[in-house]
């Protein structure tokens, strides 16, 4: 019964008679709780090429917001298309709890793009671990620019001493103009702490 | 209430409304819900929650609603935006269209969408074969049986010019009573925003005014009313929202026009 109203729904986010009816299967999608409602959603992301459908379509994700959710937009970081990317670092940071134990992966994912975009996931998110894990990236990951990311994030989000010694220490890692320009600015920023 | 509770209860009514409350807000939340639990008779929080989960009738979730919600409001808040409304949006509606059709969702006691009956009524007045109408909705029922009485404080009308207090509002004692020409363009109605069939029920729009009512949610309520809102917008239809929101940080589907007076978002 569910199967067969997803299909249909589906069918209609594809191609429904007027662009009002696919923004509506869309958005009536992300009332069903269930991995193939998400798998539909997801799939036409991809290929989506209205922008309010694919605006309709990341409001569901976001609705149905489980990790499963989490687990499929983790894969949209490894797009090529830079909106799909997006989409997927605003649902992950939306979603908040569920998404941090795929985010805890995604900052090791071997390409260093999608590690950027975990990092700016996490910094966007509202998820208390996020300060640790950006620590953690500052002090192990040996890719500056995604150090870099960790550190602007942390620059705002820390409120602790530890933070900014984290920033101070990881000054000496990499001695590229940008990123020690990156790390100065940090600092100024959390000179109160 | 236990933080628990809390947690268990701002869930509830965010599925139910959009609206949510965070943390700091707890206080808030319990000295109107503890109203509720004495008005209904129950004598701890857990047995009225059992109860108002299982209410069939949804009085008693309206009733919580009422309470809950911020009806702050007064007429001609944010002049700049109505002088856009007046001078720039309706002249350009009015060279297209013969029938014009603005909706204020989230309009409390009325103040907002009386205020555009007036302005509607001073700009359209002698333009022959130009009928208009004024949808006013709010969530909670208590402040629309008050829309419609139309009496308001001194307080509600200071911001009003005294030309159009003397035009479109008649004495009452302390209090100033909104006319009947004026009254019976707006339409008063209860709709939830978070309510996909209602909402779908809501079209061909041309302008509609949702201010300092998505404050109240969290991000993805307001991606979903603002496609709601997309949906119920003819082609090129504008909308407002309060001051200080945004309509770019919830969604980049609407266009941001520039005019003389104001920011609006167009679809
Ligand atoms: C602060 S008032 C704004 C009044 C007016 N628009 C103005 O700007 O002066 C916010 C209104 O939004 C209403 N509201 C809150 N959540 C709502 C929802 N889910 N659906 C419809 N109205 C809602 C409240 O009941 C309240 O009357």
């Amino acid at each position: 019964m569910l199967e067969v109203k997803i299909s249909e729904l589906a069918e209609q986010m594809k191609s429904g008679k007027s662009k009002n009816e696919r923004i509506q299967a869309a958005l009536d999608l992300g009332s069903i709780k269930a991995k193939e409602a998400v798998d539909v959603l997801v799939e036409q992301l991809l290929v989506e090429e209205d922008e309010v459908v694919r605006e309709a379509i990341v409001t569901s994700l976001i609705k149905i917001g489980d990790e499963y959710v989490a687990n499929r937009a983790a894969g949209l970081l490894e797009s090529e298309d830079a909106y799909v990317r997006n989409a997927g670092v605003e649902i992950l940071s939306i979603i908040g709890e569920p998404a941090i134990e795929i985010l805890q992966k995604m900052i090791n994912h071997p390409d260093r793009d999608v590690r950027i975009l975990a990092v700016n996931a996490l910094g966007e998110s509202h998820i208390r671990e996020t300060i640790r894990y950006l620590r953690r990236v500052i002090m192990e990951d040996d890719d500056e620019n995604v150090v870099a990311s960790a550190i602007e994030y942390l620059s705002e989000l820390g409120f602790e001493k530890e933070d900014k010694e984290v920033v101070m220490k990881a000054a000496k890692r990499f001695s590229s103009p940008f990123f020690q320009y990156t790390v100065k600015s940090a600092i100024e920023k959390m000179a109160d702490l | 209430m236990t933080a628990e509770e809390f947690i268990k209860l701002r869930d509830f009514i965010y599925r139910k409304t959009g609206i949510y409350f965070e943390e700091r807000k707890k206080y808030y939340v319990e000295s109107r819900v503890e109203d509720r639990i004495k008005a209904t008779g129950h004598d701890n929080f857990r047995s009225y929650f059992t109860w108002l989960r299982f209410d069939v009738t949804g009085k008693e979730l309206q009733e919580l609603i009422n309470a809950l919600t911020v009806n702050e409001t007064y007429f001609f808040r944010e002049y700049y935006q109505l002088k856009c409304f007046a001078e720039e949006i309706l002249p350009e509606i009015v060279e297209k269209k013969s029938s014009i059709r603005v909706w204020s969702a989230g309009c409390s006691t009325g103040e907002e969408p009386y205020t555009l009956a007036i302005i509607m009524e001073e700009m359209l007045e002698g333009i022959s074969g130009v009928t208009w109408e004024v949808h006013a909705t709010d969530i909670n029922t208590e402040v629309i049986e008050k829309a419609e009485v139309g009496l308001y404080s001194q307080r509600s009308v200071r911001l009003v010019p005294e030309e159009y207090k003397m035009r479109y509002f008649v004495a009452k004692g302390e209090f100033y009573e909104i006319v009947p020409e004026v009254k019976k363009k707006v339409k008063f109605y209860q709709l939830n925003l978070m309510d996909a069939t209602a909402m779908r029920k809501m079209s061909g729009f041309d302008v509609i005014f949702c201010r300092n009512v998505l404050i109240y949610f969290d991000d993805a309520s307001r991606r979903q009313v603002a496609l709601y809102f997309y949906e119920a917008l003819t082609e090129g239809g504008y909308i407002f929202l309060g001051h200080s929101e945004s309509m770019s940080r919830i969604t980049p589907i609407f266009k941001l026009r520039r005019f003389k007076n104001a920011f609006v978002y167009q679809k």
